[in-house]
């Protein structure tokens, strides 16, 4: 196999806002170039699954490589790779984004830069990427491309001039477009005889072959059977397979400078590779690392419970089949007086927790109750060392705690200017202490200090309504601080319901415990014996409520053939009741504790 | 009082009449709308009744007729002669106990029913009347879509009391649509009046396939307050027996020796033979089902008179309790009588008393204030487990 020329590839992603098509255009290259389209790749891969498992390697929908004959009238290799969709792996955009050279930056011709377009773009600019501005549907009837080109030039501050003006779904401009690609972005740079390193960007597990990596080589080569080394977690594999997707994985003998590919070493274990390690080869081994590694580590956790406690077993085996293909979650067992056996899960933000949870629910049909979202709190006691928990149950009691310290992030949100006011409040409401403002056209960017634990709930969803999806939002982990921290407990006729318990900000706690209490009157329906509801903070009460004793529960009249009714509807009734979770003995549907947890929605 | 366990030896005979001038718009009996009823179909449906009492009197063979039941619908809308003619088959069929035969009829309070009412008694022997009175008040009345006013429920229990009846009952409804407290308390002030020996109540209840229970879903009716509703049951109660009522069973009231015999079959769970549309009957345990047998006849009147006519087995379900069930059924049905549920009763059928299956429920419930048991095991709910009764049954099913 001949060596690509660098000069002769070009490496790309596209970036959206959702819904602006970036599959439609993606699949338009790929038909373009004789390819089947990503779309139909996946289609085709589902209709096959189980025998595809055997013979092939699963391959993420968007990655692909083209082959384009130029106006030069030479062939040149275009890479599309694909980036992950949403805030919390923001950290794995940005290593998708650094395998590439340029980006496509999508935006709709009717409805214009939305918030997520400036997101990327910023993001596709601080990965020095050369960003080609495409204005896609010019086909809609509502479509003002030379507006869309204009406000283009106006708030991300490119020549609208450059503008590619585009229709994925009759397929005009994009033929231009792949020449464009050609003439705009840069091929890749990279020296072919320095000591081999190579950015793994992407990593799957692959029931067949194991662990797959997604690299792009920066400096040098790999061949198969090559000995590589994982520079960042240490590990020394052997190359098996090498592959490039085009448009279904192909062997290939070696990768060479700017090439993208799949790498197969017989890892076993997801967790074995971290996204944006960098691969060496051990005979010559490069002494440098690239640069911009971070260690991916859970900053959100929460309690995950079957409903229905049989299902527990199945809960287990479906978290098992997750972390298989998501390395960035984690789990253990724990037990909750209130919701039974369950497991702790950890996730790299709120977003990624609610899409681990919807998997479970969807493709595994669990049941779950989710407890409270929580983050990783460090705790300095008064004697001995500092250590992190991530669960409420695990804080000690106060006296034996010097201070507590809590993460803290660093949130950019950008937004339309009318509903500036909308995400003031709401950041301000949250604790948050803004650090800068800056205004491009009618379009605000507005960087805040939030603690974490304030954004996990529903920190997105509110930003969401309050500025009408037009808000978008993005953040870093700055570090921890300390911060007047208690542990807000919720007891039931005396026992504490540890599902409910909370690490809030004092100042939040009275406000907090009474909408708990209020919440879980709502639903905890009347028994035979008043039930008092407490919100506290140790032993300190700090909202306090009462289910009133059920007074009556008797209907009418039982003669000839109300008989079996009845006693049917009381096997029912009886049913019923297997499915509450006992707290002392307070029957307590899991109604209440699914609300209780939605505390602040409305 | 009948004892407090199965009756086996006697039988009561239910006669459902379907047949009402005017549907109800909470009932959910079965019933058909007939504004006069055509001689020709009294006379098909009587057909049918007899037809059935004749085909299914035979698994109650050898029992003595303790009571003798009709009711509906509007069982009143019959001729007198009718109901003669129901009462001598029945009574061919099944000898008279010796303590005699409590034959009751149900009425509507109207003109037409007022002037048969002398002839009920003479001719078909009824002794007993339950007056479908609800209210007294005329607002609710009309709420209710009732077609009677308290006038004519004065009218017509005058009418009851001179052509001789001397053991009347009165349906009394409460917790019903616009009911104040203000409103039961006149009730109950007219009942004192007029010293009915029988009061049973009822608390009006949405079912789901009425009109009512329809408007209740999309919220045009609105459920009465569970507090109030206990409120008001707490007043029936000490009005009542006030007025020398005893509460013998959940719902019902009785001077001393006035307890409804029939309805007390139910609650002992002693032989019912009950025939027309919608009836259930409970026939007696055999070999083959040791625990009896609840056979339930279609509600609508024309599959009723089809399989009847076609000489096929009438009962649509038959539902046959097994030993479970059946102790839960002996459970709730005796708690809702004051007597109580009889330990000893209990394990002559069950093989062992109360405690030997429900130990730690009734232990529970006990501590709770909600039941006693005696030293011998036997239980009876207290006045609060009277007012939680199906949150105690649970415990039992």
């Amino acid at each position: 196999m001949t060596r690509v020329d660098p000069e002769r590839i070009r490496n790309f992603c596209i970036v959206a806002h959702i819904d602006h098509g970036k599959s439609t255009i993606a699949d338009r290259l790929l038909e373009l170039t004789g390819m089947v389209s990503g779309r139909d790749r996946q289609d085709q891969f589902l209709d096959n699954m189980d025998l595809e498992r055997e013979r092939g390697i699963t391959i993420k929908a968007q990655t692909a490589r083209m082959r384009f004959t130029a106006a030069d009238g030479e062939i040149y290799i275009l890479n599309l790779i694909d980036t992950p969709g949403h805030v919390d792996f923001s950290y794995e955009v940005s290593r998708a984004l650094s395998a590439c050279e340029g980006a496509l930056l999508v935006v709709d011709a009717a409805q214009g830069i939305e918030a997520q377009t400036l997101a990327n773009a910023y993001l596709a600019l601080e990965s020095n990427l050369e960003i080609i501005p495409v204005v896609n549907k010019i086909d809609l009837p509502s479509a003002d491309p030379d507006r869309v080109a204009q406000e283009i030039e106006d708030v991300v501050g490119l020549d609208a001039s450059d503008v590619i003006p585009v229709s994925a779904k009759s397929g005009q401009g994009v033929a231009e477009l792949l020449q464009v690609i050609v003439d705009r972005i840069s091929p890749p740079v990279g020296e072919p005889e320095a000591p081999t390193r190579a950015l793994v960007f992407d990593s799957w597990f692959d029931s067949y072959v194991g662990v797959v990596m997604l690299v792009r080589i920066v400096d040098g080569q790999l061949q198969r059977r090559d000995r590589i080394r994982l520079m960042i977690s240490g590990g020394e594999h052997e190359i098996n397979q090498l592959n490039v997707i085009d448009p279904v994985p192909r062997r290939v003998e070696r990768l060479g400078v700017g090439e993208v590919g799949m790498v197969v070493a017989g890892i076993k274990t997801l967790s074995d590779v971290q996204i944006g390690d960098t691969i060496t080869v051990q005979s010559r081994p490069a002494s440098e690392a690239l640069p911009g590694f971070q260690e991916v580590k859970p900053m959100v956790f929460a309690g995950l419970y079957p409903v229905e406690a049989e299902d527990y077993e199945d809960l287990k085996a479906a978290l098992e089949k997750l972390k298989l293909n998501d390395s960035s979650f984690g789990y253990e067992p724990e037990t909750s007086a209130a919701l039974g056996f369950g497991y702790r899960c950890g996730f790299l933000g709120f977003l990624h927790g609610e899409i681990i949870q919807e998997r479970l629910e969807r493709e595994y049909g669990l049941n779950l109750i989710t407890t409270a979202p929580t983050v990783r709190y460090r705790v300095v006691p008064k004697c001995g060392e500092p250590f992190e928990i991530e669960s409420p149950a695990a804080l000690p009691d106060s006296t034996e705690i010097e201070r507590i310290e809590e993460p803290i992030i660093s949130a950019t949100v950008h937004v339309p200017s009318e509903y500036l006011g909308a995400v003031i409040r709401l950041c301000q409401d949250r604790r948050g202490v803004q650090k800068d403002l800056v205004v491009h056209g009618d379009r605000v960017q507005v960087r805040y200090e939030l603690p974490l634990n304030e954004v996990v709930t529903d920190f997105h969803d509110r930003l969401k309504s309050a500025t009408r999806g037009y808000g978008s939002f993005d953040y870093d982990l700055e570090g921890f601080r300390p911060s007047s921290l208690v542990k807000l407990d919720v007891l039931v006729n005396g026992d504490s319901v540890d599902a409910l318990s909370l690490i809030v900000h004092r100042d939040n706690a009275q406000s907090r415990g009474a909408e708990l209490a209020r919440k879980l009157k709502e639903f905890i329906p009347r028994q035979q014996f008043p039930v008092a509801i407490q919100a506290a903070i140790g032993a300190r009460i700090i909202a306090r409520t009462t289910v009133r004793a059920l007074r009556k529960n008797v209907l009418a009249k039982c003669y000839g053939g109300d008989i079996t009714r009845k006693r049917k509807l009381l096997e029912k009734q009886k049913a019923g009741k297997k499915r509450m979770k006992m707290v002392g003995s307070v029957e307590i549907p899991q109604e209440a504790f699914l609300a209780a947890l939605k505390l602040g929605d409305e | 009082m009948p004892d407090p366990q199965p009756d086996s030896d006697t039988v009561g005979v239910y006669l459902h009449v379907p047949f009402c001038r005017r549907v109800c718009p909470y009932c959910d009996f079965a019933v058909v709308a007939a504004r006069c009823l055509e001689a020709s179909e009294e006379e098909r449906y009587l057909t049918a009744l007899l037809a059935e009492l004749e085909r299914r009197a035979p698994i109650f063979a050898g029992r003595r007729l303790v009571s003798l039941y009709f009711g509906g619908g509007t069982p009143s809308l019959l001729q007198a002669e009718s109901l003669a003619r129901l009462r001598e088959a029945v009574g061919a069929l099944f000898p008279p106990a010796p303590g005699g035969v409590e034959i009751t009829l149900e009425v509507n309070p109207s003109t037409l029913e007022r002037e048969r009412l002398p002839a009920f008694r003479s001719e078909a022997g009824v002794n007993r009347l339950s007056l479908g009175v609800q209210s007294f008040d005329d607002s609710l009345l009309k709420a209710l879509g009732r077609a009677h006013r308290a006038e004519e429920s004065h009218r017509t229990w005058a009418a009851a009391r001179r052509a001789g009846f001397e053991n009347l009952s009165l349906d009394l409804i409460f917790a019903a649509l616009h009911q104040t407290p203000a409103m039961l308390a006149q009730d109950l002030d007219e009942i004192s009046a007029l010293a009915p020996e029988h009061v049973s109540t009822y608390e009006l209840t949405l079912e789901p396939q009425t009109p009512f229970g329809r408007a209740a879903e999309r919220g045009r009716i609105r459920r009465y307050p569970a507090d109030r509703a206990a409120d008001l049951l707490d007043t029936i109660q000490s009005r009542l027996t006030a007025d020398g009522f005893e509460q013998y069973e959940l719902t019902n009231f009785a001077r001393p020796g006035f307890e409804s015999v029939h309805n007390s079959r139910y609650w002992t769970r002693s032989p019912v033979l009950a025939l027309g549309t919608g009836a259930h009957s409970s026939d007696p345990p055999s070999e083959a089902r040791p625990y009896g047998a609840r056979p339930a006849n279609p509600r609508l009147l024309a599959a009723y008179l089809a399989r009847v006519e076609a000489g096929e087995p009438v009962a649509e379900a038959v539902d046959v309790p097994d030993a479970a069930q059946a102790r839960a059924e002996a459970v709730f049905l005796a708690l809702r009588r004051r007597v109580g549920l009889s330990a000893e009763a209990f394990a002559a059928e069950f093989g062992a008393a109360p405690r030997h299956y429900f130990a730690s429920a009734i232990e529970l419930l006990a501590s709770r204030g909600l039941l006693i048991e005696s030293p011998e095991g036997d239980m009876r709910l207290t006045q609060r487990g009277r007012l939680l009764a199906d949150t105690v049954f649970e415990y039992f099913a």
